[in-house]
């Protein structure tokens, strides 16, 4: 008797491992073909981020308390730096002004009728991809707060706008996003003063450099270290002239048409912490 | 009577992989750190055996899925393989303090990375297959053995797991 309780112990759990292996080529199959493991996968994302939400913001709040005393220290000193930035920024303004009442008027005189205004979306960096094989930033805006994959994903860091990734993936109240070092990452980019065009790709490690391929051989001879490489607009997801990296280095073999740059992403993921989410917006008609 | 401690279980599991993907990424280690929740599943599929060690492998791969950018059921296969594999060692190994901890977590981390590269290779395409036998994977394996008896040890002292019924 005890022997064939055990047997029908072993048939029942190798059952059920048969079985869990089979729900999960189903939905692996069926998540490749983009199909219905998709609404299983939103819903279970947004359901799970909110336990990560609340994770992240209870984690942020006690690190936040812990360093807020050496923070005030810091702020003293810096409180007294951006005073003097202010008053430089005061005159900046006056220019800035002019400038842009001097570009729209030359706009119209040039007859660009309209241009195209893009909301930014602020969000949160709750989390990231919990195991290794994958890169995911993980936000806390979603659809209800009028998100939708594809939409490119910027942040400010010393002073640049510099791009992050795009969205990938919604749930209600919180978002996953592909992020430029990811492999499966690529954007149409051009060199900010050359105007070269090429195609920046993610090398898969947020800690190494991203290349830039495809880049014409006539400007071998022009590219310095430290060239800017900035969004083209070409393609449909993201707008043109946003920050994507500094080159590091020029890749030229003989026997290839193109040149292969590598590129220090302008933004410093490990000190990522907030991002802007582009929503496009109306379209402005100028006077 | 014996008490199931499935659902604790796969609380800790969970906890740990919401440290994982929000706390331990803020460490200055270029985002690879060690697969706790791993390590607590070959502990508790070791303990408990093969069905309970199933069921938390499953459940738990999905949660990260669910949290990924893997397609769902990549990790869930691959956890639950491994608390297959785990649960049917239970009695047969007698847990020392640091060496088959150590063992057992090794073999779990290769099982992990060739079962993922062999599912990959089968389910997925090529733009949603992932690189698996990468730097950040040998880093994760030798963090994973360093914490290995750590975990053990932890998961022994908290007596969150009791022995009484592993039949030797």
């Amino acid at each position: 008797m005890k022997l064939l309780a055990g047997n029908n112990r072993i048939k029942k759990s190798t059952l059920l491992f048969i079985l869990f292996l089979l729900i999960n080529s189903v939905l692996m199959i069926s998540s490749d073909k983009g199909k219905e493991s998709l609404k299983i996968s939103e819903f279970g994302f947004s359901f799970l981020s909110l336990f990560q939400k609340g994770f992240a913001y209870t984690a942020n709040f006690f690190i936040e308390t812990a360093n807020s005393i050496n923070e005030l220290r810091k702020v003293k000193v810096e409180y007294s730096k951006l005073l003097e930035r202010i008053f430089e920024y005061e005159s900046l303004e006056k220019d800035y002004l002019d400038l842009k009442r001097e570009n729209n008027e030359l706009r119209n005189q040039l007859m660009f009728g309209s241009t195209v205004k893009t909301e930014k979306i602020p969000a949160q960096i709750i989390g990231q991809d919990p195991g290794i094989f994958y890169n995911t930033i993980t936000i806390d805006k979603g659809s209800k707060h009028g998100i939708t994959a594809n939409m490119p994903v910027v942040a400010f860091q010393e002073g640049f706008q510099g791009l992050v990734g795009r969205v990938i993936e919604t749930g209600y109240s919180s978002s996953k996003i592909l992020p430029l070092y990811d492999k499966k990452f690529s954007v149409s980019a051009r060199l900010q003063n050359l105007r070269h065009e090429g195609i920046v790709n993610g090398t898969g490690n947020n800690s190494s450099l991203i290349t830039m391929s495809y880049v014409s051989k006539n400007a071998s001879d022009k590219i310095g270290y430290g060239d800017i490489v900035i969004t083209s607009g070409l393609s449909s997801i993201y707008p043109s002239g946003i920050y994507i990296g500094r080159v590091r280095s020029v890749g030229a073999r003989e026997y290839e048409p193109s040149l292969e740059l590598e590129l220090e992403p302008v933004i410093d993921f490990s000190k990522l912490e907030y991002v802007f989410v582009l929503k496009e917006g109306s379209v402005h008609e100028k006077e | 009577m014996k008490k199931s401690k499935l659902i604790p279980a796969i609380i800790v599991m969970f906890l740990f992989v919401l440290l994982q993907s929000t706390l331990l990424k803020k460490l200055p280690s270029h985002y690879i750190y060690p697969d706790i929740a791993l390590i607590i599943l070959i502990f508790f599929s070791n303990s408990r055996g093969v069905l309970e060690g199933q069921i938390s492998g499953f459940i738990i791969g999905m949660a990260e899925d669910f949290l990924s950018l893997s397609p769902p059921g990549f990790n869930s296969f691959v956890k639950t393989i491994i608390g297959f594999i785990f649960g049917n060692t239970k009695g047969k190994i007698f847990l020392d303090p640091i060496f088959f901890p150590m063992l057992m977590v090794l073999i779990a981390t290769l099982i992990k990375g060739f079962t993922a590269a062999i599912i990959a290779s089968v389910f997925l395409s090529q733009e949603a297959t992932p690189d698996i036998f990468t730097f950040r994977f040998l880093i994760e394996l030798i963090e994973n053995c360093i914490c290995a008896p750590f975990v053990f040890a932890f998961m022994k002292l908290v007596k969150f797991y009791k022995f009484e019924d592993r039949g030797f």
